[in-house]
């Protein structure tokens, strides 16, 4: 930090300082006073491992979205998606998702809005 | 005035003027579904187009995108509960609840008819009293922009579902604390950015409400697949009101209507802290009854924050017309397109250039009024997106919301890190932690902390400024007013029931 | 199963052919900001008259912000090879924040083009203020520090605090006495004036010239060498004795490792441009100055504005070392 705000009643440290006070001051709060604990007894039918496999795979599609480029990543991602979610006939997936990421393609190129073309395909011409 | 509006209007009402305010109309209403093309990045895109025309054209056209984008971005709020644009993240609180009823059909008529109602009151309002408002926008200063922050923040319990104030108060808390992320506005210094280049402009507020809200609740509708596998059934596509319900949003939106657009004409504010605030004030006004409904699918509470946003709109145009300062990114950008036109916004803008400031007034009203009829005829189609099998929407609802922020920053650190916070989110709303308090506190946190810092700065590091000029102090009575609110009201309903027994 | 693998290859094979070609005539434009700012507007004002004045046959734009700009910056070194057509935008607070270490990189680590356009510094006070010239300032401030409060539209530490306080400096004044308050972007530092909880404001004169026009505010002084063509009315400071003069330069870099002739020849379509009636009518709509500064001698600006920013900086306590 600067001089100035070594100088000044209230710099950059604190506001953090007070909302961490105010928040541990709540959080004692609300594990002290008596409370009702959430009703867990649906947790158990959840489709956990849907779910955790789709974040896995939006995850998956923020690490390969700049390598593979717009197109190829998009494509995949919604088809595995679907796919994840229980839709097997894979023309009906591609029918659905291939569009869909090409119209949108379309219409940004359209806009002028610049989508990287992915590097894999830099090695390819090189 | 008649003579300006007749100008105006004579302006306006040639085909080649329509055709420009139903072309912005249309394209900004796209654009604001879509995720990631605000309405700065809508207009800044559509300024060179622009270059050929008159400036009142020019104006024409870019405003219809600015009303059309707000007008658009609701959608997409209601039907997945992903806001296409900051400024309708409050409409998606019940909005979506209401469209999971069944009801996506009503919600999205009343958004568009309290859009339509905004606009064009605050419209109103701008002709009348604009060059006053001028003064008025002139007369915040920072110490009056912390207290109205407060006062945004004491709203919370409005945010909170019944019976979880103190887990609503921890949200808000956790929502100031993300608020601090990034470089510090008044030091220059890089707060909790873990020496990451990625954070040091902060985490963006579109970013989280789509991961806390779209994302969450798109993983929500996975885990809960065996509770509920048939797509929401459409309410045989009533789009009409009763009367019981016409009357009691009217004065929702007339309320939220003066209340968006005079925040809508502070510089620093703008129209997402507009449709919160009015949002947090009609919980309040609401009866017991009511209230419970807020957050459940309300239609109060869609119609305030919906209603003030579009105000909050049209009263940005106040200070950018009469001051030529910009109050909101958005405006910065139609301040720079009239710049390139060769005409200089300021209190002379009115003698100068008569015929581009009622041009653009008059454009407002035409471009509501087409708004409306541009986009109720859609909306039993629009709302069909519903019926889409849950194996195609979800993954859609993803793309959507992740390229919703990724367009913006081109950043894939920011897909992970919403993927980061939609876990996180979900685990809180497991644990019935609930999520609006967040993003009240994130949109707040950040102006609270500047407006504290310069006011302290420019009251020479004394607190003196809470009670040096009317303008705070008003502001903080009425702060005190809703924190004591629920004392108050036992007070009276007491003192009341005192005198009925004594009659 | 091979179906939908065909499918796939045939969709490679698509977007492998629908991927842009990198043709002699094209020029990319990555853009550090989002759209609708400073940098965005030079850009795109720059692509518009690329186009027109028939120097390039195909723009387009990139944005990608973050990081203060460092991340596009970053990008343009990592994916160096592919951007023969890139050109990057930059200003001088990308000297600044190399300086501050906000990120590693500094202009040195690109190369160079050309400087379009500049911006000199403006001290502005609302038009009712008591301030009448920059001489009353420098009185104001010699009595009370605290009756001269700064506003700026970027964070303390940045370019429109250390003008003002070099300026301050240079008139016998201690700038570490003066009271800097950072506001969210000129147009809500320019509100500050207006309501009259600040008393001066530093900003970009660009920023600051319409506004004073409309009589809304009086620019006290400016801190071009002379004084400016297009408002010859407005005080410079080295006339005032005070010997500063500061230009925000705005700027296109390419890619290191640039071939030499793909380096000459984008000079030569910057040039081109610069000299076309399509760069005027854009230059005189947005009220720019021309500052056209080239390849290396754009280097050795560049390095000498580094070394006095870094000595101003360090003199005004901006930088620890």
């Amino acid at each position: 930090m600067d001089f100035w705000s070594e100088e000044e009643t209230f710099n950059a440290r604190s506001l953090p300082y007070l909302i961490a006070l105010a928040g541990a001051l709540i959080a004692g709060l609300l594990l002290f006073l008596p409370s009702e604990d959430p009703d867990t007894s649906a947790l158990v039918d959840y489709q956990w491992r849907q779910a955790a496999l789709l974040l896995f795979l939006m995850s998956g599609y923020g690490a390969v979205l700049e390598w593979l480029g717009f197109l190829p990543a998009t494509i995949t991602f919604l088809c595995l998606s679907c796919a994840v979610l229980g839709e097997r006939r894979i023309l009906v997936i591609l029918a659905a998702c291939v569009p869909l990421v090409i119209g949108f393609w379309l219409l940004m190129d359209s806009l002028g809005i610049y989508l990287d073309p992915g590097r894999w395909l830099i090695w390819g011409s090189q | 005035m008649l003579d300006g509006l007749l100008l105006g209007l004579t302006t306006v009402m040639t085909l080649h003027n329509l055709l420009l305010v139903f072309g912005g109309c249309a394209a900004g209403t796209l654009i604001g579904m879509l995720p990631g093309l605000g309405p700065i990045s809508a207009i800044a895109l559509m300024i060179p187009i622009t270059y050929g025309f008159e400036p009142a054209s020019g104006m024409i056209l870019l405003s219809g995108v600015y009303y059309g984008a707000i007008f658009g971005g609701s959608t997409s709020s209601i039907l997945i509960n992903a806001p296409g644009v900051a400024g309708t993240v409050a409409t998606a609180f019940d909005g979506y609840p209401l469209a999971q009823k069944g009801l996506a059909g009503k919600a999205l008529a009343l958004a568009a008819w309290s859009s339509f109602a905004g606009g064009t009151l605050a419209a109103l309002m701008l002709v009348m009293a604009a060059p006053i408002l001028a003064k008025l926008s002139l007369g915040f200063q920072s110490a009056d922009y912390f207290v109205l922050m407060l006062l945004g923040l004491s709203l919370v319990s409005a945010f909170s579902p019944p019976g979880q104030y103190l887990k609503s108060l921890l949200m808000t808390c956790l929502g100031l604390m993300l608020s601090t992320v990034g470089t510090d506005l008044s030091a220059g210094v890089q707060r909790f950015t873990f020496g990451r280049m990625d954070l040091i402009d902060g985490i963006s507020f579109l970013l989280l409400a789509m991961g806390t809200f779209a994302l969450a609740e798109a993983v929500m509708m996975v885990l809960k697949q065996g509770e509920q596998t048939k797509p929401v059934q459409l309410d045989g596509m009533d789009l009409r009101l009763s009367a019981q319900e016409l009357k009691s949003v009217a004065p929702v939106i007339t309320r939220s209507s003066v209340l968006g657009f005079l925040i809508g004409v502070l510089p620093g504010a703008g129209a997402t802290i507009a449709s919160f605030l009015a949002y947090g004030f009609e919980r309040n006004l609401a009866l017991d009854d009511e209230k419970r409904q807020f957050g459940q699918g309300s239609l109060k509470g869609l119609a305030a924050p919906e209603t003030a946003n579009n105000a909050a709109c049209t009263g940005s145009f106040v200070p950018l017309l009469t001051l030529g300062i910009p109050g909101s990114g958005t405006t910065a950008v139609l301040l720079g397109a009239l710049i390139a036109y060769g005409i200089q916004p300021g209190p002379r803008l009115f003698v100068d250039e008569p015929g581009v400031f009622w041009s653009v007034i008059v454009s407002m009203y035409v471009g509501n009024v087409i708004l409306l009829f541009l986009n109720l005829p859609l909306i039993p189609y629009i709302a069909k997106l519903l019926q889409i099998p849950r194996q195609f929407l979800i993954p859609s609802i993803m793309f959507f919301s992740l390229m919703g922020v990724y367009l913006v920053s081109f950043n894939t650190f920011d897909i992970q890190m919403m993927v980061i916070i939609a876990t996180l989110a979900v685990t809180l709303r497991l644990l019935e932690f609930p999520m609006a308090p967040l993003l009240l506190g994130f949109i707040l946190g950040g102006m609270l902390e500047d407006n504290l810092r310069r006011a302290i700065t420019l009251g020479d590091g004394e607190f003196s400024f809470l009670i040096e000029r009317p303008v705070t102090l008003v502001l903080l009575g009425i702060t005190a007013l809703v924190l004591f609110n629920p004392l108050l009201r036992r007070g009276v309903t007491w003192l009341l029931e005192r005198r009925a027994g004594k009659l | 199963m091979k179906l939908l693998l065909a499918a796939c290859l045939a969709l490679l094979v698509w977007v492998a052919d629908a991927a842009p070609i990198e043709t002699q005539d094209e020029v990319h434009f990555l853009i550090p900001a989002g759209p609708g700012g400073g940098w965005d507007g030079t850009a795109r004002g720059m692509g518009e008259a690329m186009l027109k004045s028939g120097a390039v046959s195909k723009v387009s734009f990139e944005n990608y912000s973050g990081g203060g700009g460092g991340r596009a910056i970053a990008k343009l070194i990592e994916t160096a090879q592919r951007q023969t057509n890139t050109l990057l935008i930059s200003s001088t607070p990308m000297v600044v924040r190399s300086l501050q270490k906000i990120f590693p990189q500094s202009f040195r680590d690109l190369k160079p083009i050309a400087s379009v356009i500049a911006d000199y510094s403006s001290f502005v006070v609302a038009a009712d203020s008591r301030l009448m010239n920059w001489a009353q300032v420098i009185e104001a401030f010699s009595q009370d520090p605290r009756s001269v409060k700064v506003a700026g539209g970027s964070v303390r530490g940045s370019t429109d605090h250390f003008v003002f306080a070099r300026a301050l400096q240079l008139a016998g004044m201690d700038p570490r006495k003066v009271i800097y308050v950072a506001y969210d972007g000129g147009g809500k530092a320019m509100a500050g004036i207006l309501t009259g909880e600040a008393q001066i404001l530093s900003t970009g004169l660009s920023e600051a010239i319409d506004m004073a026009r409309a009589g809304e505010v009086r620019i006290l002084a400016i801190t071009a060498p002379e004084r400016i063509s297009d408002a010859p009315d407005l005080p410079v400071l080295r006339e005032l004795g005070y010997e500063l003069t500061f230009a925000n330069w705005r700027g296109f870099f390419a890619a290191p490792g640039l071939p030499e002739a793909r380096y000459t020849q984008m000079k030569a379509t910057v040039t081109r441009t610069l000299a076309s009636d399509a760069f005027e009518q854009v230059r005189a709509r947005n009220g720019w100055s021309r500052l056209h500064i080239e390849g290396d001698a754009f280097y050795a600006y560049l390095e000498k504005q580094e070394a006095e920013i870094g000595e101003l900086m360090r003199n005004l306590g901006f930088l620890r070392n």
